[in-house]
Formats: structure tokens, C-alpha cells, sequence
């Protein structure tokens, strides 16, 4: 399993390891992970959070967590007032209690429908198991809305991945960036 | 503990946008002492990064709104923070409502009247699209109501937008340049726009007519002061009830202040405007402040709003140009009931797109996941095309914006937004999108699809009208119930059109600046 983390720690630059690992999960070459959380990440989200949030969003958008989506979303809860689509939808919880209670819930999911946990099941599996949050009223499901679960993670896959100007160059799309921003996130 | 400033300000406008920076504009040049308070940040177009992430930082970041009804609106998406608060990521398309918009009520048995009619806002359109700059082509917009032709060029269009012309053609539809408040060449010392579909970022070049690029210095020099992190709460009446004594407002770090004003106007959106209303209830106004009609917060009215895509096989461009389209098609306009619904729509067509966000193409199929998704976004960012149907909506009573038991950090309830499209809005969206498919045939698309009917824009709230028991404000804004409140913005929209709203909220906006200037001896005494 390919390590967000340690693929930054081998290039001279996080944007140039980014390029090569889009590059590379695009061209179907690598497979999701997560770095290893820094004390304050590991407050925001636990080891067990971290490896679900990867596994549904690589799931969701293949090659999301190599681009660091896990990254992307626990940076974003650090913050006050997070950069991630949750804000446009209006749910009446903070940020991080959403994302603990959502990628829970999917843990039970997974749990009642496969008897593993989600980030433990084989690609297909993890298919099966996401797809289920687009069935209307989904079974045994306690979590929020799983729609939303559904829009906000595959969001935060997106973001990850295709927010990103590696991406862009990756597609041969034009950045045309008018201000390039200082960081991807 | 309430700090209450000494100085009294002729006149305080509660935020920044669109109005509210032309109001500042207008009566600072007019002599009158002005400060505006906004809730949120200043902004500097040297930070409008072009990037979908960052972007977000424009949107609403003040208190939470709770949603309701079957087809929530998006509100912090629709909102802005800060300085030129939602027209700093706003898509600048700027068109005019009809004449028939004005008298729904008459022609068609619903809805509302205007207490005024589109020759009373002309003047201001055409005054506005010069100062502000707008392009587009009259002669070939052809469903647009008498006025001055356009001081600017049309836009140029791209390949995804030539491909559906073409497919309006051959179903026997017009379309025409879509009018924007963007530049096509340079206009008074503002570049043209680049064509790089980065609008949502905010555009940092000037292009793109925002509140701080068309107003800021204009502000500057009337010596307007604006006061950034300043969250208004309450406006606080004399005991007659009659006037405004004073507006309340929170600093970021809690600290209540308040200032005294000959004349306040509430230019806080669609949103803000009504929950500082209902917030300010006293003895006098046991209601909610101007709310004697109880209409403050009734017939919130955003538009209903659905996107078409298409693949075609041919490459679209479909990252080139601007992010609110590039043509347009008004031939379905028309609110004649004689189709099965009131109000019509309006086609924009050929938007810039960038791979992800609400807008982007990862949501033309929300859909699709996992490898699908993958296979689908290399296609699409080379083969996509899309449009959607603005589409006209009737106010309706019980979608609305009250205020609930929660609050937010200062105290203040927060505001519940409540709205379910009426059967107009929908009928109307089922015979776009049968229209819409046939369209993107015609212009040979290989597959199209319709995304899931949605809202846009946020109006009404706080309607204008003639009669003081059925409406909130006159024909120029100004309370029926407190002589020196004045409202600014969408939210004084009895009825919608199904245009993108800027334009007239602007133009009532210069309307009122005029009114007050030239009254100022019966508004402004204390």
C-alpha cells in the first residue's frame, strides 16, 4: 500500500509529489493510504478515522488518497472556518462531529453488510458498501443523511484530487490560473 | 455593556455588496457622512486566488442558516463575506427584467405587482450598464425590453457554446450574446476579461465589475468609513417607534457597539435583512421592526434552476470563458400561462467549467463514483457542454425566513430558511428539460442528461409594494413603518423573473440613492 506521506517525503516539493502521484493513480498505478498523523491531526481524526476517510474516498474517486485527500480534510478541520464543500450544505453539526459520525456510521455499514471494516475490504466490496449510500432510505443506516455522507466525501475526494492544478495539467486542461494560490489547500 | 459611539452618522448602511457599496458611493458623493458596517473581513483582489478551494473563502462564513422545505436553498453558496460580499464571486450576468415582470398580478392572477414598472427602473439600467460596463448585443437580444444599447461588445464564444446555437437553430429558437457585467474590451481603465473561467474565485483583474473594483474608490474618495467585522444585530427605534435611533452591532471579539444614524439601510441580503428585522422587535413593534403588514421573511423567493449537460464528440472548450455562460435564449420567457405554468425561463448557455466544486464537471453526474467517475471526467473535460434553465418561480407565503430558537455566538436567533418550489416552477422546469434534451439532439450531442431541479439566487423577504398592510417597504425602499429605514437588495423583489437579479437590485439600489438625495431634508432630520 502506497503511502501518501512517505511519497512526499521522497520528492523535493509536496506539489511535485502530488504531480507524480496523480499521475501515477490516474494512470492506475497506485492504490489509496494515509501518512502517518501529525499529534494535532491525530486529534482531529483518529488512526481508525484516517484509514476510513482514505478507503471511502479513494473508493469514491481512485487516486483521491494519494493526492491527500486524508490531508486535505484533516487540514481543513484544523481550521475555524474549513475550506470543504460540508459548508455550502447547512447541517446542523459542527464539521468535525459530521465527519466522525459519517465515517462511522459507514464503519457500520460495512460492519453489518460485509462483517469487516470498511477499510479492510477489498475494492469491490468497498464499492458495494459506498453505493449503498444512494439508495433511498438505506437499512439500518444511523448516521446523517447518507446522501449527504455520500456528496460530502465524494466532495472531498473531488477536491482532492480534481481541485488540484497537477490534475489539470494531468487532463491537459488549462489551469489559466489568474493568481496562482500559494498552496493546493 | 454596549459601547455607544458619541458621533452621530447621517447615514449607516449594513453591508458591503452589491447595493450596499452603491448606496455608500452615491450619498457619500452627495455630501452625507456614511458608514457601512459589515459583518465580515475586507477583501483584496491581490488574494482572489484561482483556485476552487480557496474560492470558498468568499462564500458565507457568518452564522449558520437552518434549511427547510423540499428544495433547500443553498445559502452559503449563494451568500458572500465580507467586503462586496456575494458580487465579489457573482457571474456577472446582468439582464433586465421584462416589462410584464412588473404586473404579474394583473396580466396572470398571481403573484404580485411592483409598485413600480420597468419604465421607472430604465433610466437606471441604462445609467447603471455605463458605469458599471456591461457587454452584449442589443439588436441581437431580442426579447430584451426598451433601453440604451450596450456600451460594450459582445464576449466571444467558444466551441461547446457554438455547438448548442447550433442546436437552438434547428429547433427554431433565437439565441443572442448573454449580457454580463464583464469586460469584452478595455472599459474606464479595466482590462477585458480573459476568458479563463475563473468568475466564482472572484476576479482580481478588474474585468469583472464587483462591488470593491466599481465602487471602492469612488467610497474612498466620498470619505465613506466601512467598518469590517461588524456583525449588526438590532437597529433599536426612538420610543415612537417611527425612527430608527440607532444600529447594534457585534465585534468579533463579542464587544457590542452601537451608532446612531439620521438614516439606516439594511443592504444585508436576502437573509440578514429580515433576521435583523424580526430581531429588532420591541414594544412598538412587537413583530419584528417594519413588520406590521407580517411580511417580513414571507415570500422568500429563490429561483428554481436546472443544468443540461451533453457529450459530444467533438472537443467543447468547455474550459474557456466565463463561468455564467456565454449565450442565452429567451424564447421561453414569457410568464403566459397558456403552457400549463406561470413564468417562464431563461437559457444561459455555454458556462466555463472547471473540473470540480458544486459547479464543476465532477457534479454534471453525481452519480457516477470509482472508476465510472474516472472514465467520465477524462471525457468530460475535453467533450462536456452544458446550459441551464433559469427558471421563474412564485412567491409563495409559507416559503420563508423566520427565525429560530438557536443562536449564534452573539446572542442573535439564527435565521430558518424555508422553501418549496410551487407547481409553476416546476412545470416550467419539466418543459425546459424536455426542450433542453432536445436541443442538445439537435446539436448532436451523442447523450444528455438533466441534473436534479435546483435553486438559485435568493430574493424576496422583505417585497416592496403600494399597500403598507400587504408589504414591507414602498416602491423605493423605504419602510412603511419607520420613516428612516431604508431596505436594499433582492429581497425587495415582489416577483423574480427568471433572470439573475444584480442588474434590478442594483438599479433599484441608484433608484433610492436618488430618492434619498433628493429628500434628504424629510429623511435625514432627526
Amino acid at each position: 500500500m502506497q503511502c501518501a506521506g512517505m511519497i512526499a517525503g521522497a520528492f523535493p516539493s509536496r506539489r511535485a509529489a502530488i504531480r507524480l502521484s496523480i499521475a501515477g493513480t490516474l494512470a492506475g498505478g497506485l492504490t489509496f493510504g494515509c501518512s502517518k498523523p501529525s499529534p494535532q491531526a491525530a486529534a482531529i481524526l483518529t488512526a481508525e478515522e484516517r484509514a476510513i476517510l482514505a478507503a471511502v474516498a479513494d473508493t469514491l474517486v481512485p487516486g483521491s488518497a494519494a493526492a491527500g485527500v486524508v490531508d486535505f480534510v484533516t487540514a481543513m478541520l484544523a481550521e475555524p472556518d474549513p475550506l470543504l464543500c460540508y459548508r455550502f450544505v447547512s447541517f446542523p453539526l459542527p464539521p468535525r462531529s459530521f465527519y466522525k459520525l459519517a465515517l462511522a456510521s459507514l464503519d457500520d455499514l460495512a460492519h453489518a453488510s460485509t462483517g469487516k471494516p470498511f477499510d479492510t475490504l477489498a475494492l469491490s466490496e468497498r464499492t458495494k458498501v459506498a453505493g449503498k449510500l444512494l439508495e433511498p432510505n438505506l437499512k439500518g443506516w444511523k448516521g446523517p443523511p447518507a446522501a449527504l455522507v455520500y456528496f460530502v466525501l465524494r466532495s472531498d475526494a473531488i477536491d482532492a484530487l480534481y481541485g488540484v492544478e497537477e490534475t489539470y495539467a494531468h487532463l491537459e486542461i488549462p489551469y489559466m490560473a489568474h493568481i496562482e494560490p500559494p498552496r493546493s489547500w | 455593556m454596549v459601547t455607544v459611539e458619541m458621533a452621530e452618522a447621517d447615514v449607516v448602511i449594513v453591508g458591503s455588496g452589491a447595493t450596499g457599496s452603491l448606496l455608500a458611493a452615491r450619498l457619500g458623493a452627495a455630501g452625507r457622512k456614511v458608514v457601512v458596517l459589515e459583518g465580515g473581513p475586507p477583501r483584496r483582489l491581490d488574494r482572489m486566488y484561482s483556485s476552487t478551494i480557496w474560492s470558498r473563502n468568499l462564500k458565507w462564513a457568518g452564522p449558520p442558516a437552518r434549511i427547510a422545505g423540499e428544495n433547500p436553498v443553498t445559502f452559503p453558496f449563494e451568500a458572500g463575506w465580507g467586503q462586496g460580499g456575494s458580487a465579489l464571486h457573482h457571474y456577472a450576468c446582468w439582464f433586465r427584467l421584462h416589462e410584464e415582470d412588473f404586473r404579474i398580478a394583473t396580466l396572470h392572477g398571481t403573484g404580485f405587482d411592483w409598485p413600480i414598472e420597468y419604465r421607472d427602473l430604465q433610466p437606471y439600467y441604462d445609467a447603471l450598464q455605463k458605469e458599471v460596463g456591461l457587454s452584449g448585443d442589443k439588436d441581437q437580444e431580442i426579447w430584451r425590453p426598451p433601453g440604451e444599447p450596450y456600451p460594450m461588445p459582445p464576449q466571444p464564444t467558444f466551441r461547446q457554446a457554438q455547438l448548442l446555437a447550433d442546436g437552438f437553430a434547428k429547433q427554431g429558437l433565437k439565441t443572442a450574446p448573454l449580457p454580463m457585467a464583464i469586460n469584452s474590451v478595455t472599459y474606464n481603465g479595466r482590462p477585458a476579461c480573459l476568458q479563463d473561467g475563473w468568475c466564482d474565485a472572484g476576479c482580481p483583474t478588474g474585468a469583472l465589475a464587483n462591488p470593491i473594483v466599481i465602487f471602492g474608490e469612488a467610497m474612498k474618495k466620498a470619505g465613506v468609513e466601512t467598518r469590517y467585522n461588524a456583525f449588526v444585530s438590532r437597529l433599536l427605534t426612538k420610543p415612537s417607534g417611527r425612527r430608527v435611533q440607532s444600529v447594534e452591532y457585534f465585534e468579533d471579539d463579542g464587544t457590542k457597539k452601537s451608532i446612531d444614524a439620521k438614516l439606516v439601510i439594511l443592504a444585508a441580503f436576502a437573509v440578514q435583512t429580515p433576521r435583523i428585522l424580526l430581531n429588532s422587535a420591541n414594544d412598538r413593534h412587537p413583530n419584528g421592526l417594519a413588520n406590521s403588514s407580517g411580511r417580513v421573511g414571507r415570500y422568500f423567493t429563490p429561483h428554481a434552476a436546472v443544468n443540461l449537460h451533453g457529450m459530444f464528440s467533438e472537443e467543447t472548450e468547455n474550459h474557456m470563458g466565463r463561468t455564467g455562460g456565454q449565450l442565452m435564449c429567451q424564447d421561453d420567457y414569457s410568464p403566459d400561462p397558456a403552457r400549463g405554468f406561470v413564468g417562464g425561463y431563461t437559457w444561459r448557455i455555454g458556462a466555463a467549467l472547471k473540473l470540480a466544486d458544486l459547479g464543476g464537471l465532477a457534479n454534471a453526474r453525481l452519480d457516477l463514483f470509482g472508476e465510472r467517475l474516472k472514465t467520465f471526467m477524462e471525457k468530460a473535460s475535453k467533450h462536456l457542454a452544458t446550459m441551464s434553465a433559469l427558471i421563474a418561480n412564485q412567491p409563495l407565503s409559507e416559503n420563508c425566513i423566520a427565525l429560530t430558537g438557536e443562536k449564534d455566538k452573539n446572542g442573535i436567533p439564527l435565521a430558518r430558511l424555508t422553501n418549496t418550489l410551487g407547481p409553476d416552477a416546476k412545470n416550467a422546469a419539466q418543459a425546459a428539460i424536455k426542450q433542453g434534451l432536445e436541443i442538445f439532439k439537435a446539436a448532436g450531442a451523442g447523450e444528455a442528461w438533466a441534473a436534479p431541479l435546483r435553486t438559485e439566487h435568493m430574493m424576496g423577504g422583505t417585497m416592496m409594494g403600494e399597500d403598507p398592510a400587504r408589504s414591507v417597504t414602498d416602491g423605493y425602499g423605504r419602510t412603511h413603518d419607520v420613516e428612516n429605514l431604508f431596505i436594499s437588495g433582492p429581497g425587495l423583489m415582489p416577483t423574480v423573473g427568471a433572470v439573475n437579479p444584480t442588474f434590478t437590485a442594483s438599479a433599484l439600489a441608484a433608484r433610492t440613492a436618488d430618492h434619498i438625495i433628493g429628500n434628504w431634508a424629510d429623511f435625514g432630520a432627526s
